[in-house]
């Protein structure tokens, strides 16, 4: 008897139409429980691109499930702020409880919601840029802020290397504005055209990146799996998990801690001498220092090779259709820092940020430019909760002002 | 008969553990599709 089955089931293996109606079942299957839970949501709280949503660590924030957070913690009638750009304005250095969007949003009062989806690295354009485009139909008014510490403005609507997945989750699944799905057919030739200067594996990278959320908008596998990793277990490994490594992403905590303000600002931060070389390089590679210096400003001026090169990328961004709803924060370098520069790198440095915030101003972007003290930053350019504070501050009544007016 | 349910029962057993082994490729090749998505090497913040 067993040898007759096992000789049937031999030959039914040889049959692959029920092995593959099954991989058909489970595939299917998988695509809709996707379905369900991009449609559904569940992401828990959100404060920030950190703890849970550390991108650094392989995340895939989604477009769909932070729309999903936003228009569930936020009554339409409200005022959305959202808030992207860099580290800096993530609030890298910042204890969770006294982060400086939370500050803000204490500043600004009933009636306004504050969500925090600056990334590291990030840029003016991104996670924030894209949802205020998903958004900004269903609320009463929308404000954008960022900061302009970046050197590069990234004007093709999808941001940073490490955000660009967000804009192609929200493109590919048609959620974005008919406006900006039409910007991205009319610059398709501008884009093509700057990414042939790219490597060949920025190159590659884009173009995955691209594809799978192709992918990814017809069968909804980030939205399964990452559910999967949020919930039960990180199916894989990440370098930077530490303890964490397998477990639930929803219990990985974000940093933090009390403060003492009272130590903060005693505290001397900086006891290590400054070499200002290796800064002025730092510089030059984070902040266009070496626009100061190339050939056409003769190393007095900032070179107009630079700026009219930014003038063409705040035009080409699509951004600059909404301008008058946009904040930019000039942080600048610690004052420590500074203070140890040469004078032409002071000078430098102050005319590249004068030059590009009067640039941003022209095209309706508004700048803020908070004081900030060496007792602010925890490093030459991120801010501790003292800075923080001031910039909430700062951004709270320039955007008081602008909804008033 | 006995034969015929033998035959019968074979065929059910095995074509479940293939509907099943099946489905799991299925899974699989889901979830490689989103690892496939994921960068390779993490994107790690450089502090300064």
């Amino acid at each position: 008897m067993f040898n007759n089955l096992f000789s049937v089931i031999i030959e039914h293996f040889r049959s692959p139409r029920i092995f593959l109606l099954g991989v058909i079942f489970g595939f299917g299957l998988c695509v809709i429980f996707g379905m369900k839970l991009a449609h559904d949501g569940y992401y828990g709280a959100f404060e920030r691109v950190q703890g849970p949503y550390q991108i650094d660590n392989h995340f895939l924030l989604s477009a769909s499930q932070i729309s999903k957070v936003i228009r569930s913690g936020c009554d339409t009638e409200n005022v959305l702020v959202l808030i992207g750009g860099s580290s800096i304005m993530n609030g890298v250095g910042q204890p969770i409880r006294y982060l400086w969007s939370k500050k803000l949003k204490e500043n600004l009062g009933d009636g306004y919601c504050v969500y925090n989806l600056a990334g590291p690295a990030g840029a003016l354009n991104g996670f924030a840029s894209t949802t205020m485009d998903i958004l900004g139909a269903e609320y009463k008014e929308v404000f954008l802020v960022s900061d302009m510490s970046e050197g590069v403005v990234h004007y093709p609507p999808d941001g940073v290397m490490s955000q660009k997945h967000y804009f192609w989750d929200a493109y590919y699944k048609n959620m974005l504005s008919t406006d900006l799905m039409n910007y991205v057919s009319e610059k398709k030739a501008l884009f093509q055209g700057n990414r042939k200067k790219l490597s060949e594996s920025a190159r590659n990278d884009l173009e995955k990146i691209e594809l799978s959320m192709l992918l990814d908008g017809l069968f909804y596998y980030n939205d399964l799996w990452t559910y999967i990793d949020y919930n039960y277990f990180t199916s894989y490994y990440t370098q930077n998990a530490g303890a964490w490594q397998w477990t639930p992403r929803k219990i990985w905590p974000d940093y933090d801690f009390e403060v003492d303000f009272e130590v903060l600002k005693s505290l001397t931060h900086y006891t290590q001498p400054v070499d200002s070389e290796a800064f002025k390089a730092t510089l030059s590679k984070y902040s266009n220092l070496s626009a100061y210096y190339d050939d056409s400003s003769g190393g007095e001026e900032v070179s107009s090779r630079y700026l009219s090169k930014l003038a063409r990328q705040i035009e080409d961004n699509y951004l600059t259709r909404v301008s008058s709803n946009i904040i930019l924060a000039y942080i600048g370098v610690s004052p420590y820092y500074f203070d140890h520069m040469a004078e032409d790198v002071q000078k430098g440095y102050e005319d590249i940020y004068k030059s590009k915030a009067e640039l941003f101003e022209s095209y309706g972007y508004s700048v803020v430019r908070p004081r900030f003290e060496a007792e602010d930053f925890i490093d030459p350019f991120h801010l501790n909760t003292l800075g923080g504070w001031k910039l909430a501050d700062e951004v709270a009544d320039r955007i008081l002002t602008l909804d008033n007016d | 008969m006995k034969n015929y349910l033998t035959k019968y029962f074979a065929k059910a057993i095995s074509g479940l553990i293939l509907f099943v082994l099946g489905s799991f490729v299925g899974v699989l090749a889901h979830y490689s599709l989103h690892r496939l998505s994921l960068s390779i090497e993490p994107f790690i913040y450089v502090s300064f």
